[in-house]
Formats: structure tokens, C-alpha cells, sequence
């Protein structure tokens, strides 16, 4: 019986060694079936089995298992390591160059106005104003008339404007120069209080250069209500202001002339450019003009028949392509409708790396 | 409005900083846009006279000139051809920074001697340019031979200007006195008007000229003297200037005084040749229509029954507040001059000018309109400085002829006003002496002041313009400021603009790139997309025309910038196209377009049909996984983009053939609203002979919707479905069908005959060959995933191949499909 002990103990010494010289799956399987099948090395040893006698035959019998478990796991982590050898070989050929670009997505933007507007219309509408639009080819009447700048007034001039060839109303039909006439549309149309903004396009009869369109837009804004003052006007824009340029933005209000308000408003901010010391970028005043505002005038609340001795309001436009030209610091105003995509996408989302 | 410091002290004490002065008029809304301080970097510069001039000895072009300046006189080489002895010019020496008139930029040069071929220039005579005073670098700036030698040019020349931006309601800071109280007020010091004082001699005024005003309605005030014995001739030197630092120029001594008070007072004047006159009369008159006169511009011009003239006798003499006539012009050889300050109707001159395109700085002041009160004063002013500087005699008396004498406007205002309106609590007396210090006059009756303005300012009316003027002195920075308060309205949110910003961000996020392109288009231009033919069935219109691209005359501007751009556009696919084409040329990629915007289309007797439309292009665009692949885009893609818009909405729609030729026939579609049948929109290739007209050589597709009708079915449809709690059987299911058999009835097909079983339906394959399955067929292959399921229960099998087998039939009975194996 020793013999056939002696015996395992070899082939269990001599399997351990083929196994560790195994390095594939074929030659794992090779081995399983030379140690451990069914015809296999051990199986083979154990055929002498029969000829020991009957007592002695439990204890073999127990080794032998014994050496069959053993070889079995030892075949089973051999195993395990053979397939994470494969596996890491695998992965080693599908690395990639992590450097080259990323395939393009497709990628749009909206328009650099469409997000300004957009900017704007949400600073206000946190303030309670909404949304108002109106015709852009207007009457005289609610461009100029209703807004306190009768037929040949002198500050009529303010405003070059495109005239349409209507023939039945020969000056009666234009092109709004500012998107003021909603103002009275709005007003016309309900009773205070009233809170809107006014986004939209406005044209004016002028050359164009790097600071003036001949077709823009502007946003305009108008609260009506019984207690409305100049100190509500100020907060708004000086709310606006911080909103959309940060909060630390400084606003300057001084007087200003327009005729559809008064007393009038112009609002500066302090110049990005040199906090306010003076530089060419706001022509050595420290100061950017972004805004004109002021007191809605009593004439043009009178006209939509809001008593003007029960109700005031305030008034303010703005062109959006200023904000955005100062925002962005772009220099030259026809970019915006030039439409040349390689200005337009400098406004999309920024290509820090593909 | 160029002032003079200089100028502006005659009324008003001034010892601020001029940048201080400009920063309070700006504040107060007289916008200073400019300020030269003229000489303000001047050190060693004189008034110098040439008393030698000779060859330079060893240079042909260059001159030793010997100036005298009260002191040692100096030697300098120069190279100026305009000098001659006797001249007076600026002088500079050793020390003078002097502008490098050979820098583009503004870079100044430190003055030292030099010695310029072998001879010591001690000094330098210096040119406009070096001075800083413009860009004349041609010849020396030749000083007034007036000027005193040896002076220091800071006293002879310098000076502060403002270049003030005036508002149309402050007509008086078009003028000295104007901007004098202004400051004034500011300052809280008083301005001085100037003299105004003159005696006549001999036979009076009255007796020499007759004034008739024929015309009430277009003349308020009309004042003349006569001064007799004038001698016209150059004004002296105080007077010339003046009236250069205003940037006018001198012309003689009669025209330089009516200049000099119009500046002076902003009431504009006009200087007849009295003898000229005929029969010694003035009528202030409507043109006769066809009236002609020639202007002292020696224009023939011709007159009409709304133009206002000054006429005598006989004829016109001159364009009411506009432009004199060259009849009656002084001249050298005039001797006796009328004097005219008059009221016009400010419309009326405002029409003339626009009619003659005649601006000028006299009409520049009619049209704001100016106070009847300042006719007489700028008569009187401008007789006594007359006589002063073109000497004569003035006759007595004003000539005076004012139908309705001004009364001062008088404002009952409540002191509470101004914390309604400005949101500030002020003291009455704190608001009492702001207004004193304008020169309002101001009397305390309790809560309620009663305020006559200056006569001068003739924009103060309202309650408001009071309240404006108080906030004016104490400053707007000063007011308070808080935040909005009070009641918020009733929300109603912009359906259209809400709806807008979900498009853009849908579209955003397919790639597609927003423009915004001008609507102002040309016929031309336009006409570059073609319109269809009118199909009988509806109302002789072409249905997709009426919506994107009416056949109608497009509303004209009467003044447009340019030809190209006349009129306001019919269709926005002009502009899409175009900004394709013009982005092409930069060989950008990645060029699908849309614009959310209007169209324009005329209504009899109401304002044009503003209409709202979406209009996408989409164009060959990178896609895939692989680097640098462009792929041309075709029906399917615009299809795509169309169902995901409607889909963003919640619209159902149906897609309909549409033949159009702005599309390819067979590669275009309508989307329609199934229900009423109503045209939304189009998704098609575009045609290549239309693409061909705007440059564009590779195929591109369009996609348009008319947004008014596609927002006005907008909803939010979403409901929550129970998840499926039964199992699905999936079964497959490829038939052949006619080529001209639509998918969209081989679905409806199996959807209608499916019903209840059929949960989905989905299209995996299309395939279309000469040879399918084995045998030739002209048609093409469907392949669909058919999915079964109940919501209540198990589908068993059986149930299952029944319904299967039924679509079956039901295709190849209806649509004569054939089973693929």
C-alpha cells in the first residue's frame, strides 16, 4: 500500500509541474484529461486498488481523493489565470489613441441676438414683465403721434425713418424706428398695472457702419401703476444691469431727451474696459451708454386714456446687439447679420478640446 | 453747438475745471461730446513776425527766416512756402512740445535747436498740424496780422471749446446765453445777458419801412431796424475770432453781427441791402405757386403756396428763416441795411428746408421753435452791435409787428408732485430755490406753487418738465433707487415667443445653426424662388405659394438705402439660400440653416399680414463615426427634422405628395394637419435649377412651416400609460408591394386589421432590387417587427398566427402584396 501511496504522491508531484509549464486553455484541457479524466493518471494508479486488502483500502482511497481535489484546484486557478492572461491580452489590442479628436457631433446655435434677447426678456421677467411683441410696419400714429412727436416736431428727427409706398395713406405707413408704438399697442389694450417687455426688430432710414444698423433690434420695457417713481425706474435698470453684466457693474443715470418720456433717462454702466479711468473704448468718459429711460410723459398716458393724475410709469429700450457687442466685446455691428457662420458659432458652446 | 469758455465768460463767472463744466452740462442732459483745449500743452510758443527772409545757403528748398517775437530775434531754417516778411506765426522755442506732424499717431515731439545744413535753427515756426489745432501741415498757420508780437500763444490763440450735443426740446442751448444759465443754474450763480441798448438818430424806423405779416398763421413776430451809413468791410478782430472758435466763418461786418447774435442769442437774423428793397416795404407771405427767386447760393429756386417768403413790393427777397435772396444780399457797395429777427412757424420753415434741402444753422433754430420774446431782443442787440462794428447810423425805433404779444406760460404746480413722480421727499423751500436758480418764476401759494418759466425755455409746460428741471439741479445719481414693488399683473405669457424659444432649442440641439437675415429683399432677389402652378382644385391658388411665397407685389419703400434691398420680403427661403451660398465661400462645414421670421404680406386698407415663418436648410454635413465624412443630406433627413418640429408640439401631421418646382418631383412632400387637411408646412429637396440661381452646385433640402398654424395646434398631449404587465409576441413580416404602393397603406393596413392585438408596428428594412427573393419583381420590399400584446392577459399563439395571418390577407387582397419567405 505505500507503494500505491508513493505512487500518487509522484503523479501529484509530476501533474504540478505540468500544469505550471500549461499556458493555454488547449493545454489545460490536455492535461485535465492526462491527470484527472476518466482514463486519466490518477484514475490508472488507483487500479491496484483492488489487490490491497480490504482495510487498507479506505485510507488509499482517501489519499487518492485527496490528491484529486488538490489537483482540481489547483487545474481550477490555473485556469482563472489563463483566462486573465487572455482577457489582458485582449484589452491590450483594442487600446486606442486617447488623443485624437472625438468624431464631430453635430452642433448649433441660436442666433447671438436670439440670446441676448433671451437674456434680456428673463432679467426683466424675474421682475414681473412679460413678453409683448407687435407689427413691424407701423402707423405714424403709434410710431410718432401717440407718443408725443406730432407731424414736423423736431425731434422727429431723432429718428430716420424708412416710409412704405401705401398709396392710400401717402406718410402714414412705416418701418418702426423703435419698438416703442407697443408700448401704446399694449396700453391700448389693457388697464394697469402693466408690466411688459417689448423685444423686436426696428429699422431706421441711416448708413451703416461699424456702430450703427440700419435694420436692429431693440427691447423696450413699460410699468404702469399708481405709485410708479423715478426710484422704481433706477432699481429696475439697476437690476437689469447686475443681472446681465455682473454685480459689480456700476450704472450712472443723467438727463436725457425723448419725447414720449419725462422727466428722461440715460443710463450708463462703468467701462469694462477701464473700470472707469477713461480709455478709447468709451471715448476717455469712463462710462457706456446702454440705455434711454425716463418717466412715461403724461401726454402719451393720456392718449391710451390712462389718467395721468392717478397713474405713472416708467419707460426703457435698449439695443440688444450693444449689450451683446459690449459683453463680448465685438467691435463691429454688421457681424450680426452678415450671418457668417464663422462669427455666428463663436457664440455657441466654446471647443476647449475635442 | 461748438462754445467758447472764452466766449462764455462775457455772462458768467467761470473759474472750474472745463472738464468739470462739461461733466455737469452732460449730467444735466446738454451732452458735452467734445472738449479741445485748445493750447492747454503750450510752453514757449509766441506770437512771432518774419522780418528777414532769405536763401538758406547750402539747401535750395529750405529758407533762414529771421523772426522777432520782443525779444532777441531769432534765426530758424525752414522749409514753408507760405511765408513772407511781415507775417505774424506761432513761434516756438527750445522746450515747446509740438505734435510730430509725421506720426499717424498723436506723438508729440519735445522742441530743441538743431542744425540743419551747417546752420543753428534756434526755434521753429509751426504749422496748424504741430500746433494740434487740425491737420494743415501745407504751409506755417499765418496768425491775425492784429495779433501782438511776442504774446504768448496760450493768450493769443487759446481757448476751451465744448461741442455740445443739443436735444430738440433745448433750442436755448443752441446759443451762448443758453448754455450761460444753464451753467448758471448749476453753479447756483447768476448769468448776465449782454447789452441790448442803442440810440437812433434822424428820421425814424417807421417812416422808412413798412411791415406787413400776410400770413399770421406762419409768421408770429417779425422785427426790423435800418441803420444807415454802414461801412461793410472785414469785422474786427474780436468779432472774427468769435466767430471762428464757434466754427463760422467771417464774411464782413453787417453779416458777422447777424452770425455773432444768432450764436450769441440763438435767434437767427438776416441782413438786407436796404436799397434793394422795393418800394421801401417788407411783406411776410405764402409764395404765389411757380414763384421763383434765386438764393444767395445763386440757385434758381422754385416756389410753392406752402413755402413762406420775405418779399418786398414786388417780389420774394428771401426764404422765410431759410436763405436770402442774392438781390437784396449786402454786398461791399451796401450802405443802408434792414435788419430782420422774426417768429416763423416753426412746421412751416422745417417743410421748406426738407423741400430745398436747405439746412443751415438759422433753420437748425427755427425748427426747435423759438420764443417771440427773443425777436425784439436780438433786433436790439443786433442794431447796437451794428453800429458799433460796421458803424452808420441806426434810425429810431423797432419796426415791431407781433399780431398776439407773448404772454409767459404760467404752471400751477402741486409741491407734492415731486414725490410722486421722482420718488424723493424735498422741502418746498429746497424745491422753490432749485427753481429760482433756473429763473423760474415761482410763487408760494401753499401745496400749490404757480411757476412761469424763463422765456427762454419754452420746454418747460408740464408738471413733468418742472419735476424733470428739480431733478435736473439736484441730480439724477441722487434720487433714490429701489427696488420694483407693487402689484404684479395678471400672467399672460407670449404664446409665440414661449413657443419660439422651444423650437430654437430643438432645432439648436439637431445641429442646426439660427440666422437672422434682413427683411428687406429686392424683387430679384425674390423672384429667385420660383412660384408653382395654380392647381383648379383650390381657388386658383397655389397652396403652397399662399403660405410660404404669395404671388403678390410686395410693399415698397418710398426711400430705400439701396436697390437691392426695396421692399419687405415675400418668402424667407431667398435669404436661407443666399446665406448658404455666401457661407459656402468660406468652405465651412456643418451648414444646416434655420430662420424663425416674418413675411410680410399687404392687406387693403390695414397693416401687411405679418407672418411668422420657420425655414430650415440642411446641406452636406459631417456624420458617422469617421473623421472628416461628409454626407449629402436627402428627403428623409428634412423629414426627419419636419417630424421632430411637429412632434416638439404635439401636432399630428400627415405627409402628402407635393410637386412644386422648387423641389425635386418625388423627393418632396406637404405636411399637413390630417384632420382639416390644412397646409403646415413642406419638407423636399430643392430643385437643382433653383440652387443653380444662388451658386449652390450640391443638393440641399428644405423644410418650412408656417409657425402661426403650427403654434396654434400646439399642446402638450403627453399622458401617462400603464408599463405593459403581459408578455408581447413578436412576430416579423416582409412583403413585396408596387413601387407606387406607399408604405404609409401598407401600415395602415396592418395597423387597421391588427386591431385589438397589435401594440407596434416598426419598418426595419426597405428593399428594393431587380431581383428579390429569387424572382424579378418591379416593386420593392417592406420589412416590418409587428409587436402583440393585451393589456389584460396573455396572448396565446394561436390568437396570435391568427391576426398575423389575417394582416396577411388583408395585404395581399388590398394591395396585391406578395408574402416574402
Amino acid at each position: 500500500m505505500d507503494n500505491l501511496i508513493e505512487r500518487l504522491q509522484q503523479v501529484e508531484a509530476e501533474a504540478g509541474q505540468a500544469l505550471a509549464a500549461a499556458s493555454d486553455e488547449a493545454a489545460l484541457e490536455e492535461w485535465r484529461v492526462k491527470y484527472l479524466g476518466r482514463r486519466g493518471v490518477i484514475t490508472e494508479a488507483l487500479r491496484g486498488l483492488g489487490a490491497l486488502p480490504a482495510d487498507e483500502r479506505p485510507g488509499v482511497g482517501a489519499v487518492a481523493n485527496q490528491v484529486k481535489d488538490r489537483l482540481s484546484s489547483l487545474l481550477a486557478e490555473k485556469q482563472e489565470a489563463v483566462r486573465r492572461a487572455a482577457l489582458l491580452q485582449q484589452l491590450e489590442q483594442r487600446q486606442v489613441d486617447i488623443t485624437l479628436p472625438a468624431p464631430p457631433l453635430r452642433r448649433g446655435q441660436a442666433h447671438i441676438t436670439q440670446q441676448i434677447l433671451q437674456d434680456i426678456v428673463d432679467a426683466f421677467a424675474r421682475l414681473g414683465f412679460q413678453v409683448a411683441e407687435g407689427p413691424e410696419v407701423e402707423l405714424d400714429y403709434y410710431n410718432f403721434e401717440a407718443l408725443n412727436i406730432p407731424k414736423e416736431h423736431p425731434a422727429r428727427d431723432m429718428w430716420d425713418t424708412f416710409w412704405i409706398d401705401d398709396k392710400g395713406r401717402p406718410g402714414e405707413v412705416l418701418l418702426r424706428t423703435h419698438t416703442s408704438p407697443v408700448q401704446v399697442r399694449v396700453m391700448e389694450q389693457t388697464r394697469p398695472p402693466v408690466r411688459v417687455v417689448v423685444p423686436g426688430r426696428c429699422y431706421r432710414y441711416e448708413a451703416v457702419d461699424a456702430t450703427h444698423e440700419s435694420i436692429f433690434y431693440q427691447v423696450e420695457g413699460l410699468a404702469v401703476d399708481e405709485s410708479l417713481t423715478m426710484a422704481d425706474l433706477k432699481g429696475t435698470l439697476v437690476s437689469f444691469v447686475h443681472t446681465i453684466f455682473g454685480p459689480k457693474r456700476r450704472a450712472r443715470f443723467r438727463c436725457d431727451y425723448f419725447p414720449f418720456v419725462e422727466p428722461g433717462v440715460e443710463m450708463a454702466i462703468d467701462c469694462h474696459g477701464c473700470g472707469g479711468s477713461g480709455c478709447r473704448l468709451c471715448k476717455h468718459t469712463g462710462w457706456i451708454e446702454i440705455m434711454g429711460a425716463g418717466m412715461v410723459h403724461p401726454n402719451v398716458l393720456a392718449g391710451v386714456g390712462y389718467d395721468p393724475n392717478v397713474y405713472t410709469g416708467f419707460a426703457f429700450g435698449m439695443g440688444p446687439e450693444r449689450i451683446a457687442m459690449l459683453k463680448y466685446g465685438i467691435d463691429d455691428i454688421r457681424l450680426f447679420y452678415g450671418n457668417d457662420l464663422r462669427f455666428l458659432r463663436q457664440f455657441g458652446p466654446l471647443e476647449v478640446a475635442r | 453747438m461748438r462754445v467758447s469758455l472764452n466766449w462764455l465768460k462775457d455772462y458768467v463767472d467761470l473759474t472750474r475745471p472745463a472738464g468739470e463744466i462739461a461733466h455737469l452740462l452732460t449730467m444735466a442732459g446738454v451732452e458735452v461730446a467734445q472738449v479741445n483745449e485748445i493750447g492747454a500743452n503750450w510752453a514757449h510758443i509766441y506770437v512771432g513776425r518774419i522780418s528777414k527772409l532769405e536763401r538758406h545757403p547750402n539747401a535750395d528748398r529750405l529758407l533762414l527766416a529771421t523772426v522777432d517775437y520782443g525779444r532777441e530775434p531769432v534765426i530758424v531754417v525752414t522749409g514753408a512756402p507760405n511765408l513772407a516778411v511781415g507775417v505774424h506765426v506761432p513761434l516756438a522755442l527750445a522746450g515747446a512740445v509740438l505734435v510730430d506732424p509725421y506720426s499717424d499717431q498723436p506723438h508729440k515731439m519735445t522742441l530743441k535747436p538743431t542744425k540743419l545744413r551747417g546752420i543753428l535753427s534756434e526755434g521753429m515756426v509751426c504749422s496748424a498740424k504741430e500746433l494740434g489745432l487740425g491737420d494743415d501741415h501745407e504751409g506755417i498757420l499765418i496768425l491775425d496780422p492784429d495779433s501782438e508780437i511776442g504774446r504768448d500763444l496760450r493768450d493769443e490763440l487759446g481757448d476751451t471749446i465744448f461741442v455740445l450735443e443739443v436735444t430738440p426740446n433745448r433750442g436755448d442751448c443752441l446759443s451762448m446765453l443758453g448754455v450761460a444759465y444753464e451753467i448758471a443754474a448749476h453753479l447756483d450763480s447768476k448769468a448776465q445777458a449782454p447789452a441790448v441798448e442803442w440810440a437812433g438818430v434822424g428820421r425814424p424806423a417807421s417812416e422808412l419801412v413798412s411791415i406787413e405779416i400776410a400770413d399770421p398763421d406762419l409768421c408770429y413776430r417779425y422785427c426790423g431796424t435800418v441803420i444807415r451809413g454802414v461801412k461793410v468791410g472785414p469785422s474786427p478782430r474780436w468779432l472774427r475770432k468769435r466767430l471762428t472758435a464757434a466754427g463760422l466763418r467771417p464774411i464782413n461786418s453787417v453779416v458777422d453781427v447777424t452770425n455773432y447774435v444768432m450764436w450769441e442769442l440763438g435767434q437767427p437774423l438776416h441782413a438786407f441791402d436796404f436799397d434793394t428793397l422795393r418800394g421801401g416795404k417788407i411783406v411776410v407771405r405764402r409764395a404765389n405757386a411757380g414763384e421763383r427767386m434765386v438764393t444767395i447760393d445763386h440757385e434758381e429756386r422754385e416756389l410753392d403756396s406752402d413755402t413762406l417768403v420775405i418779399a418786398d413790393n414786388e417780389r420774394p427777397v428771401a426764404l422765410a428763416g431759410v436763405m436770402g435772396g442774392v438781390d437784396t444780399e449786402v454786398s461791399e457797395s451796401t450802405v443802408n441795411v434792414l435788419i430782420e429777427s422774426a417768429t416763423f412757424n416753426q412746421t412751416s420753415i422745417r417743410k421748406t428746408v426738407r423741400k430745398q434741402k436747405l439746412p443751415s444753422e438759422a433753420s437748425r433754430r427755427f425748427e426747435k421753435g423759438l420764443p417771440l420774446e427773443l425777436a425784439r431782443i436780438a433786433v436790439d442787440r443786433a442794431t447796437r452791435l451794428m453800429v458799433e462794428v460796421a458803424g452808420g447810423q441806426a434810425a429810431p425805433g423797432v419796426v415791431d409787428v407781433c399780431p398776439e404779444p407773448p404772454k409767459p406760460h404760467v404752471i400751477d404746480f402741486p409741491v407734492s408732485e415731486v414725490r410722486r413722480l421722482l420718488g424723493v421727499e424735498l422741502s418746498k423751500e429746497t424745491i422753490v430755490s432749485n427753481l429760482r436758480r433756473l429763473s423760474v418764476g415761482v410763487e408760494d401759494r401753499g401745496d400749490i406753487l404757480t411757476l412761469k418759466p424763463p422765456y427762454w425755455r419754452r420746454d418747460i409746460r408740464h408738471k413733468a418738465d418742472v419735476c424733470e428741471e428739480i431733478a435736473r439741479i439736484i441730480g439724477y445719481d441722487r434720487l433714490p433707487t429701489r427696488l420694483l414693488s407693487g402689484s404684479i399683473p395678471e400672467p399672460q405669457p407670449n404664446q409665440f415667443w414661449q413657443n419660439s424659444r422651444l423650437l430654437r432649442e430643438l432645432l439648436v440641439g439637431l445641429g442646426i445653426n439660427e440666422i437672422v437675415t434682413y427683411p428687406l429683399v429686392s424683387n430679384a432677389r425674390q423672384s429667385r424662388v420660383p412660384q408653382g402652378t395654380v392647381l383648379q382644385l383650390k381657388d386658383d391658388v397655389n397652396e403652397f405659394d399662399e403660405r410660404f411665397n404669395p404671388s403678390v407685389e410686395p410693399l415698397k419703400l418710398l426711400n430705400p438705402l439701396s436697390a437691392d434691398a426695396d421692399s419687405l420680403r415675400v418668402n424667407t427661403i431667398c435669404q436661407l439660400l443666399e446665406t448658404l451660398r455666401d457661407n459656402l465661400r468660406y468652405r465651412d462645414r456643418d451648414l444646416d440653416l434655420f430662420e424663425i421670421g416674418r413675411i410680410y404680406l399687404p392687406q387693403d386698407g390695414k397693416l401687411p399680414d405679418e407672418r411668422n415663418v420657420l425655414s430650415v436648410v440642411l446641406y452636406k454635413n459631417r456624420s458617422g463615426r469617421r473623421w472628416g465624412q461628409v454626407e449629402a443630406q436627402d428627403f428623409y433627413d428634412g423629414k426627419a427634422v419636419a417630424s421632430a418640429i411637429a412632434g416638439r408640439f404635439g401636432v399630428v401631421v400627415s405627409y402628402d405628395r407635393l410637386e412644386h418646382p422648387l423641389f425635386l418631383a418625388g423627393r418632396s412632400a406637404s405636411v399637413r394637419d390630417p384632420n382639416t387637411g390644412e397646409l403646415l408646412g413642406a419638407v423636399g429637396e430643392i430643385h437643382p435649377d433653383v440652387l443653380g440661381g444662388f451658386d449652390i452646385n450640391e443638393s440641399a433640402v428644405l423644410v418650412v412651416f408656417d409657425l402661426d398654424r403650427l403654434f396654434q395646434r400646439a399642446a402638450d398631449r403627453r399622458r401617462y400609460r400603464q408599463l405593459p404587465r403581459y408578455p408581447a409576441i413578436r412576430q416579423d413580416l416582409a412583403v413585396f408591394v408596387a413601387q407606387s404602393t406607399p408604405a404609409a397603406q401598407v401600415e395602415q393596413v396592418i395597423r387597421e386589421v391588427g386591431q385589438p392585438l397589435l401594440e407596434s408596428v416598426e419598418l426595419f428594412d426597405v428593399y428594393q432590387g431587380e431581383r428579390i427573393g429569387g424572382h424579378s419583381w418591379e416593386g420593392r420590399s417592406l420589412a416590418y417587427h409587428l409587436t402583440y400584446r393585451l393589456a389584460d392577459r396573455t396572448l396565446t399563439d394561436e390568437e396570435v398566427a391568427g391576426k398575423h395571418g389575417e394582416i396577411i390577407k388583408t395585404l395581399e387582397g388590398r394591395l396585391q402584396a406578395q408574402l416574402r419567405a
